[in-house]
């Protein structure tokens, strides 16, 4: 929390007592963050073990750095590596740029009854998970797909869209922000909501259109949240969304479709390397811990506004 | 709480007991001390006949395997107070042997017990008799110098059955091969059983209906896969049938992979995804040898042609068990057991289809070419310094063969509990002709034929038999018979039958086990295996792309992993 600059806006504590109630309060989340966040941290020694479950933590040999050679040593990992910031960053940006249009074209529909059911529709798919998903994309995207048939009738050949290193990636974050564009723009809505319609009273009497409004008053208004989510996603930049891939990629597209998370997968837990796994996956923390402190401080000193 | 300090009050007292009993006898017969000559000869003349019984109540400290069924099995029948140290089991080894069972340590076979005796081993502190699972961990007790030798025990105590059994495995794939370090027995292994060669199964309805003959070499398959696709055979008058599905994986897992299709690579002599000894006698990876080259190619013609399902890459298989549900396609390969896969029973009954299992592709000598599966699944191990070691060869007897001709109550009861399956024998260990299931077919035919009474058959085969009648009788008044008949009925008789009559050729893979640098490396090398397979069949890559593919497969740990294999086999 910034710190509040003039007494005035300094914000009501209560006094002691209610203090202490409120801290209180705060404690069944804490311990569940500590049993299950804090205490798991311990097992991250793991990774400069040669980890061997009937030995437990403290009966496995230690072996330094080793695990780390291990996994940059490894022919695939940079192309891993890559694939997984593509697809990420991919999603990172279009899921900041469909849910924002989104939610302003929703935002200029009049009607309530509309509204409310349109995004009551595009938010459903969230709530899917992506076992049940890949199946309905994987048939969308076959041969005899309705996706195929559309293309047929151009005139267009069809693509085996899975199965095709050209489209692979495509596929994974259209459907990615197909699934979530929805559930995204929730945040926005509420965002745009709280613009004071005086703004929009004064734009019009000034003369400017619907347009202008939107790109002078409606778009500088919801650009602090843009921001402070994108902040908030670039933590997860190294999570390309295990679930999704690995339920739709298959050999063929390991070339650019295999992330991290489904090599650590196979790695880890289909061979028994929980130490490579864990090595990973520490390696992952930090690099995530690493931007999302710059992303922080990039967005506090751009829109003044942060996350801590 | 009590009961936890009931076990720790027991486990101390088989600890000090071991004690007493060890530092009561230095040497292998001590025990015997003190007893009077007529004492000693009931004890030697018990020791050395395999079912001898013990004079006095021996008893022996074990890790107890336990089901996965739970124990809410038992409720309500006779046996809901029996205890993993006091069952049907216990009780019938206690009257044949006159042995007593104290478990170190209670677990459900698979993880839960696999790591009871990882622990137990790195302690140092085994119990007397137990059942390991894996090979890594014989090795590991081997080396440990934890074990006792079995060598004299086996030789003199094995019954014939278990003689037998591990002999039909072949001189090869024999499992004592597995258990034999420089010339000594270290475990008694359990048997697993072989589960044969992979078919081309195909619909005959279909090849009738187009005027085919049951293919035998891969041109006649070639030639019966594009009459599957070009000439209609669902007569639905589109072009919409698929040839063969193939396994996303393409190969591996032999023969329990139903779709994947390694028979297409074996008939041309390649052997992928397993160890095989070359010429000069090194085990080499066959996915790597130069052999791939000539089936890849085929299969990417094939791919090109339409002949196999163009989206193999992305089918799960479900997608294929639809495909083949749907009557879209009347061909794929699989095991002698397909036809209890859900694609046959539902074509069955809705589709009039009639399923046929066929020795093809076959390589160049009219027979196919199938993989021996491993022959061991599982050992048991005898503590160094335990006094009676061959009490673990007399209860594998007693497991394989006395039990089974034993018409005795306690043996009833015995063979009731095994339909419960809560509790298992105290060692966990059966040994079985590699062919069982081809034994039980011949006993079901025996009694079809009226050579044999259903009397005669074991509760297992009888079951079978009885599926067998009802499919007949079903079929005979014109009815689609139960899906389950259907299944037991087309597997175990005319597919099992196919089986027995047409032998293949069965390679015995040099190695099965995984080498320490495997752990690390292994995942990277499928990857890079599949990733270029999948490529070349699909023609998104050249056929030259293999030796490129083979190079760089040795240089990212495949040769090291190789000379790591080479080291363990010899």
């Amino acid at each position: 929390m910034a710190k509040p600059r003039t007494k005035q806006h300094k914000p009501y504590v209560g006094n002691k007592k209610e203090r202490t109630t409120f801290h209180l309060m705060l404690l069944p989340g804490m311990i569940m963050l500590a049993i299950f966040v804090f205490v798991p941290l311990i097992g991250s020694v793991m990774a400069f073990q040669d980890y061997v479950p009937a030995r437990g933590i403290f009966g496995s040999k230690w072996v330094g750095l080793e695990n780390f050679e291990i996994i940059f040593s490894f022919p695939d990992s940079v192309q891993v590596f890559w694939n997984t910031l593509i697809i990420s960053f991919g999603k990172l940006i279009m899921n900041a740029i469909i849910p924002v249009l989104f939610s302003i074209l929703l935002n200029e529909i009049g009607g309530k009854f509309f509204k409310r059911t349109f995004q009551t529709i595009v938010y459903l798919p969230h709530f899917l998970s992506w076992v049940v998903l890949a199946t309905v994309v994987t048939n969308m995207f076959s041969l005899e797909g309705p996706i195929n048939a559309m293309l047929g009738v151009f005139g267009i050949d069809a693509v085996q869209f899975l199965a095709d290193n050209q489209w692979f990636r495509t596929v994974i974050i259209g459907t990615d922000v197909w699934k979530e564009f929805g559930y995204n723009s929730v945040i926005y809505l509420a965002a745009l909501l709280a613009i004071d319609p005086g703004l929009y009273e004064a734009a019009s009497i000034d003369g400017a259109s619907r347009f202008k409004q939107i790109i002078y008053i409606t778009l500088p208004a919801l650009m602090p949240t843009v921001v402070l989510m994108a902040a908030l996603n670039l933590g997860n930049i190294l999570n390309a969304g295990f679930d999704q891939v690995f339920n739709l990629y298959n050999p063929i597209v390991y070339e650019t479709g295999d992330i991290i998370d489904t090599y650590v997968y196979r790695i880890g837990m289909v061979e028994g390397q929980y130490s490579i796994g864990a090595a990973v996956g520490l390696f992952k923390s930090v690099i995530s811990f690493v931007l999302i402190l710059s992303a922080n401080s990039l967005a506090k000193k751009t829109t003044g506004s942060s996350i801590f | 709480m009590k009961k936890k300090w009931m076990k720790v009050t027991s486990l101390v007292a088989a600890a000090a007991m071991t004690v007493i009993s060890m530092t009561a006898c230095n040497n292998e017969k001590s025990f015997m001390d003190g007893m009077s000559d007529e004492e000693k000869t009931a004890w030697e003349t018990a020791m050395n006949d395999p079912y001898g019984k013990y004079p006095e109540l021996v008893t022996y400290t074990t890790g107890y395997n336990l089901t996965n069924q739970g124990s809410d099995v038992l409720a309500g029948t006779p046996y809901e107070n029996d205890t993993p140290e006091n069952n049907a089991y216990t009780r019938y080894l206690k009257e044949v042997l006159n042995v007593q069972n104290e478990n170190a340590f209670e677990a459900i076979s698979g993880p839960d017990y696999n790591q009871k005796v990882s622990t137990a081993i790195a302690s140092g502190n085994i119990p007397d008799i137990m059942h390991v699972a894996d090979y890594e961990t014989l090795v590991d007790l081997v080396e440990s110098d934890l074990i006792a030798d079995l060598t004299d025990v086996y030789n003199n105590l094995a019954c014939d059955t278990v003689k037998e059994a591990y002999a039909s495995y072949g001189e090869e794939n024999n499992p004592l091969n597995t258990v034999t370090f420089d010339g000594k027995i270290m475990a008694i292994p359990k048997t697993q059983l072989s589960d044969g060669q992979d078919f081309l199964w195909l619909r005959k309805d279909w090849l009738d209906k187009l005027g085919l003959e049951e293919p035998s070499t891969l041109e006649e398959m070639e030639n019966v896969l594009k009459a599957f696709i070009e000439q209609d055979p669902d007569g639905n008058g589109q072009n919409d049938t698929i040839g063969l599905v193939v396994h996303s994986d393409v190969y591996g897992d032999y023969p329990n992979n139903t779709f994947a299709i390694d028979n297409v690579f074996t008939a041309m002599n390649a052997y992928p995804n397993i160890w095989v000894t070359d010429d000069s006698g090194k085990a080499v990876y066959g996915s790597v040898q130069p052999e791939m080259k000539e089936p890849l190619t085929l299969l990417s013609n094939w791919y090109k042609d339409g002949i196999i399902d163009k989206e193999f890459a992305t089918r799960t298989t479900d997608d294929i068990v639809g495909l083949i549900s749907t009557g879209k396609c009347g061909a794929f390969i699989g095991p002698w057991w397909a036809p209890f896969n859900q694609a046959q029973t539902s074509t069955y009954a809705t589709d009039d289809a009639e399923w046929v299992n066929v020795s093809c592709p076959v390589g160049t000598d009219g027979k196919i070419n199938a993989i021996s599966t491993k022959s061991y699944a599982g050992f048991v191990v005898v503590r160094k310094d335990f006094e009676h070691p061959e009490l673990a060869m007399k209860i594998v007897n007693v497991n394989s063969e006395y039990s089974k001709q034993d018409k005795s109550e306690a043996a009833a009861e015995v063979k009731e509990n095994q339909t419960l399956a809560y509790f298992n024998w105290p060692l966990y260990c059966e040994v079985q002709p590699g062919n069982n299931a081809e034994l039980m077919t011949q006993n079901v035919k025996a009694v079809m034929n009226g050579e044999k009474d259903v009397s005669e058959l074991t509760t297992e085969e009888q079951s079978y038999y009885e599926s067998v009648v009802r499919y007949q009788e079903a079929e005979a008044a014109g009815q689609k018979a139960d899906a389950a008949d259907y299944s037991q009925y087309t597997a175990r008789i005319p597919a099992m039958t196919k089986m027995i009559e047409e032998p293949a050729n069965f390679l015995v893979p040099s190695f099965f086990e995984t080498t320490d640098s495997m752990g690390s490396r292994w995942a990277s090398l499928e990857k890079m295996e599949m990733e270029t397979i999948l490529k070349i069949i699909t023609g998104e890559q050249d056929i030259s792309s293999f030796d490129s593919f083979v190079e760089q497969w040795n240089k990212s740990g495949g040769e090291k992993i190789t000379e790591e294999v080479n080291e363990m086999i010899k």
